[in-house]
């Protein structure tokens, strides 16, 4: 009875975390477009329902009607594989990130988090170098030189920064002495966050989470000026939806992780002094959450906004000359702190 | 049949499968492509073994990043038709055939008759402890202590000889 | 567990330490200090810190307490017979640094040299660690880093095509070789449950589980073994490395490399087919495997092979990569008498090879370094232009040929006598027949020398140093061959 119970939770709990990503999804395009629009001084979408706010649906609905066009060049088990790889990667990624504490209910103790497994950073890590994939077989597959560029520069340019990101995780792990997120977020209680404790890693983490999605200033892979749309140049219709929805999927796994690891996750600082119930504090809790990754996201969106594109001899130089000495330099620091603090 | 054993032939399945279509595949990509997948079903019989940490490295190490740089060559590449090789080559495929067979039927030797029977006592817990990263960690920190840096000089060595070797002009 | 263990007994590991600092040391000074500076410092550093390392291994030579407590022992030995053969890669690599600061095809690549020394710092890391490996892991791990370096370092001459088909044909060569090793390590973990080397005896030892399986293995590691140490049948790349190479790095691969693995092929011999030995110094090994055999077929074939093909060779560089295949040849005939007596002579072979193959080619570079060239033809006349040189080389060859009084001679006696002590008498006629073919293509390259007119008229000097360099081989050549008792007794303390 009790593996069927929590079956069903499981079950519950990844259709709630699917939904809820894509629906902060579709509204995240249209505050980026809302964003944009305040930056360069405009309006932005008003038509659509109240203030714009029913216009994220109408895109869907034109996408979907679209006509599926794919190039006579292309190669198309893989063109069509691509996108769902992509989406595939960024919604798994969500399974292992906590935003919550645990709560018991009806007698059992349940983790607000879809699966809580002992080695979930590295899952992310894997599934975030499984991504790769997509962006470079998209870019194959279509046979267009413009794709083929674009998927290579990206599966450059997400390898030179993986290798600082992991090590800038690594000073986290230190501290934490364990890879499951969960614990990660319970070793930052009280004001212990990361990233006050290690900011270097912090900003290279950050950097190249910029990098990882592909936001700008990393947006080299679909530079529109050189590379017309880069590795989605021959997509179009619900495919390019699926590209679409998987960059600003990635958006918010960043943010996400970047909260999980940096910022303390779910925790609210000294929370437990004002002594509330627990269903109380669970709520304000989750929360705070979403509050810190809607800022990240904010901020995601105000770069992208703010900031010019790199050039690509540039944007190695920062990978590998600035940015993985840097992380080194973190995992030295962070060891030599936590040994110091134990 | 429990949920194990289901889940072996699945991941097992996959596996072959994808092993077999690499090598029939006239497209190097697609081959790549199935070699991915390859390491996927090993990684999930790894998870089954209870070596979690070897299923995760797996993914990352082999399916992430040696695979992509395989995938970059044969993209940059784009080396010439095998079809035209291989006939220009007969001896090569006969080769390859004779080398994988040998090397199946001495696996398959080792397995099955070369190894004498013996009783395997799984201990259960023990080898769910051995497969987390804190075991691995711990005996490469204390019991393989020497190795474990020894290959950090292995890579820095590497890393220098490839520097050697892929750069044209030292200034 | 503690690492307390390990910082107790890291003091074995002396000379080891101080060469992983020696080569952070290098690459950290080529990456700092201006470009010349460093091209003065880098050698300085790297040969210094090579003697420091000998003078330090020597300080705790016959030192082998400490290590039976616990933790290091489980994958590395240190006993005084590793630190013999841990002196004697030390001693050859510091005439290898010596030999590239007077090497023209060196200095041609001022601009890597950090690269250069640090990678050959780098071999000799792994060289040291695979002397004491006790344990597969251990073992692949540094035979890798060895080969590694040596595929870049072979192909350090960049410019010549020649060079870079070497480094690709090695790095084939060795890839598979080592590859093959791998796949016999991964089947006998599977068979035994551990990657020790000694705990694999225990596995071989039972002769219920005895299979082809095991010979499969067996076999597997010898091709890693035998690729490293280049006996026939693993010899192919042999010939074409050491011509392309730059011929310091065919000295290092034909002395230091050769002497770690030879320790690898003794330690695995000793440690997992090994029985007992019995009061007069004979092994008892495990008798199903055969060893004796198996020695005495790859010594014929090494020697036979090696020295033929030597015969028809035109480059001085290719005769002297086969007959080093032959000299191989030699000492696993020693290694086939399985006894204390045939295990010391190859100690005081190597010893002795040591002294005249470096010799000979510290020579060799000379003379390419004058006429670019190390065909046999541009050796036309070298005994009349430098005649310091052509009697050296002259020495060299005749003790390589092991003809007396030179340190050859007494190598050779040794193993003969190891041969003739366990009664192998074909093994021996064998052997002796080998030495008579090779005084031939010895004495072509003396004959060059001496007899043979040059077509010009060019006069060649060599400085002080370089001369003094081939004094200080030549002499002990020629003085071992006639009072060689301290190094013997040496030896034999190395073994107790």
């Amino acid at each position: 009875m009790e593996m069927w119970f929590a079956f069903v939770v499981a079950l519950l709990k990844v259709i709630i975390i699917a939904h809820v990503v894509l629906i902060t999804v579709s509204y995240l395009v249209y505050f980026e477009r809302k964003i944009s629009a305040w930056a360069q001084n405009r309006i932005g979408p008003n038509r659509v329902g109240p203030a714009g706010l029913l216009q994220p649906f109408a895109d869907v609905l034109k996408l979907l009607l679209k006509e599926d066009i794919v190039p006579t060049n292309a190669n198309k088990k893989i063109h069509t594989l691509a996108p769902i790889l992509a989406l595939f990667v960024a919604m798994g990624t969500f399974a292992v990130i906590p935003i919550g504490p645990s709560i018991t209910l009806f007698g059992i103790v349940n983790p607000f988090v879809v699966a809580d497994v002992n080695i979930g950073i590295l899952y992310v890590l894997a599934l975030t170098s499984i991504g790769v994939y997509a962006i470079t077989f998209a870019g194959w597959s279509s046979g267009s030189k413009y794709s083929l560029i674009g998927g290579v520069r990206s599966s450059a340019q997400m390898i030179s920064y993986e290798i600082s990101m992991g090590f800038s995780i690594a000073g986290v792990l230190l501290f934490a002495g364990s890879l499951s997120p969960q614990m990660i977020v319970e070793s930052q209680s009280g004001l212990m966050w990361n990233a006050l404790l290690q900011p270097i890693g912090f900003i290279t983490f950050v950097v190249a989470a910029f990098a990882e999605t592909n936001r700008l200033p990393f947006d080299l892979p679909e530079a529109e000026p050189e590379l017309v749309g880069g590795f989605h140049t021959e997509y179009s219709s619900m495919k390019f939806a699926g590209f679409f929805l998987a960059e600003y999927a990635n958006m918010i796994i960043a943010s996400s992780l970047i909260v999980t690891l940096y910022l303390g996750g779910w925790q609210v600082p000294f929370l437990e002094k004002l002594g509330l119930s627990e269903g109380v504090n669970a709520a304000i809790q989750v929360g705070s959450f979403f509050v810190k990754m809607g800022v990240l996201l904010f901020f995601f969106i105000w770069v992208r906004w703010s900031l010019p594109r790199f050039r690509y001899d540039q944007l190695m130089d920062l990978g590998w000359k600035v940015m993985f000495p840097l992380s080194l330099l973190n995992v030295v620091w962070a060891a030599v702190l936590a040994m110091w603090i134990k | 049949m429990t949920l194990e054993t289901v889940l072996f032939w699945i991941f097992g399945g996959l596996a072959v499968v994808a092993a077999i279509a690499t090598i029939t595949r006239k497209n190097p990509v697609i081959s790549a492509l199935f070699l991915i997948l390859n390491f996927g079903g090993l990684a999930g019989l790894y998870l089954l073994l209870n070596a979690q940490f070897i299923a995760v490295v797996q993914i990352i190490v082999y399916a992430g990043a040696i695979m992509v740089l395989f995938l970059f060559v044969i993209m940059l590449l784009r080396p010439d038709d095998e079809k035209s090789f291989f006939a220009e080559n007969k001896q090569i495929k006969w080769t390859g055939i004779a080398i994988g067979t040998f090397l199946f039927a001495q696996l398959a030797y080792v397995i099955f008759v070369g190894v004498p029977k013996q009783s395997i006592v799984r201990d259960a817990q023990r080898s769910v402890e051995i497969g987390t990263i804190e075991s691995i960690g711990r005996a490469l920190f204390t019991q393989f202590l020497v190795p474990f840096e020894a290959i950090a000089f292995v890579l820095l060595a590497a890393t220098i000889g490839a520097l050697v070797l892929a750069k044209k002009k030292f200034d | 567990m503690s690492l307390q263990y390990f910082f107790d007994n890291i003091a074995m590991l002396r000379s080891e330490l101080v060469i992983a600092v020696v080569f952070t040391a290098v690459v950290f000074v080529d990456l700092l200090a201006s470009k010349k500076t460093a091209l003065k410092l880098v050698p300085v550093i790297s040969l210094v810190g090579i003697i420091a390392a000998a003078i330090y291994l020597l300080t705790g030579f016959y030192q082998t307490a400490g290590l039976d407590s616990v933790g290091l022992k489980d994958y590395l030995t240190v006993e005084p017979l590793t630190n013999y053969f841990k002196l004697l890669i030390l001693f050859g690599s510091t005439f290898i640094v010596v030999f590239s600061m007077y090497s023209d095809e060196i200095q041609a690549i001022s601009e890597r040299h950090g690269e250069y020394y640090s990678l050959l710092l780098a071999t000799l890391f792994g060289m040291l660690l695979m002397v004491s490996a006790n344990d597969y892991i251990v073992l692949y791990i540094s035979i890798e880093l060895v080969s590694l370096t040596s595929y870049v370092l072979a192909g350090s001459m960049k410019t010549d095509p020649k060079s870079s088909e070497a480094s690709l044909k090695y790095l084939l060569y060795g890839a598979s070789a080592s590859g093959i090793m791998l796949f016999g390590i991964s089947i006998l973990y599977g068979l035994v449950g551990s990657t020790s080397i000694s705990d694999s005896y225990t596995y071989f030892s039972d002769i219920t589980k005895f299979s082809i399986t095991n010979f499969v293995v067996m076999f597997f590691i010898l091709v890693g073994i035998g690729y490293k140490i280049s006996s026939v049948p693993f010899h192919f790349w042999t010939p074409d490395v050491y011509e392309g190479s730059p011929t310091v790095i065919t000295a290092m691969l034909s002395v230091t490399s050769k002497a770690a693995g030879f320790m690898v092929l003794i330690r695995f011999i000793v440690e997992v087919f090994r029985v007992d030995v019995t009061s007069n110094g004979f092994w008892t090994m495990l008798e199903q495997y055969r060893w004796e055999q198996i020695f005495t077929v790859l010594a014929i074939a090494s020697m036979s092979i090696g020295n033929f093909a030597a015969l028809r060779q035109k480059s001085v560089k290719r005769m002297l990569a086969y007959s080093s295949i032959a000299h191989i040849g030699y000492m696993l005939s020693a290694m086939a008498v399985l006894s204390d007596s045939g295990l010391l002579s190859i100690l005081y072979y190597f010893f002795f090879y040591y002294l005249m193959n470096l010799g000979a080619f510290v020579a060799v570079v000379y003379v390419v370094n004058k006429t670019g060239s190390d065909s046999i033809e541009s050796f036309n006349g070298i005994g009349y232009k430098m005649p310091l040189l052509g009697v050296a080389l002259t020495i060299f060859l005749v003790s390589l040929t092991g003809l007396p009084p030179t340190a050859g001679f007494i190598g050779k006696f040794y193993i003969v006598m190891a041969m003739l002590e366990a009664k192998m008498i074909p093994l021996t006629i064998v052997f002796l027949l080998n030495s008579v073919v090779a005084l031939y293509y010895y004495i072509r390259v003396v004959r060059h020398m001496f007899l043979m007119r040059s077509d010009d008229s060019k006069k060649y000097t060599l400085t002080v140093p370089e001369n003094g360099i081939l004094l200080l081989f030549s002499v002990p050549v020629v003085i071992f061959g006639i009072y060689f008792t301290p190094i013997v007794e040496f030896i034999k303390s190395t073994l107790k």
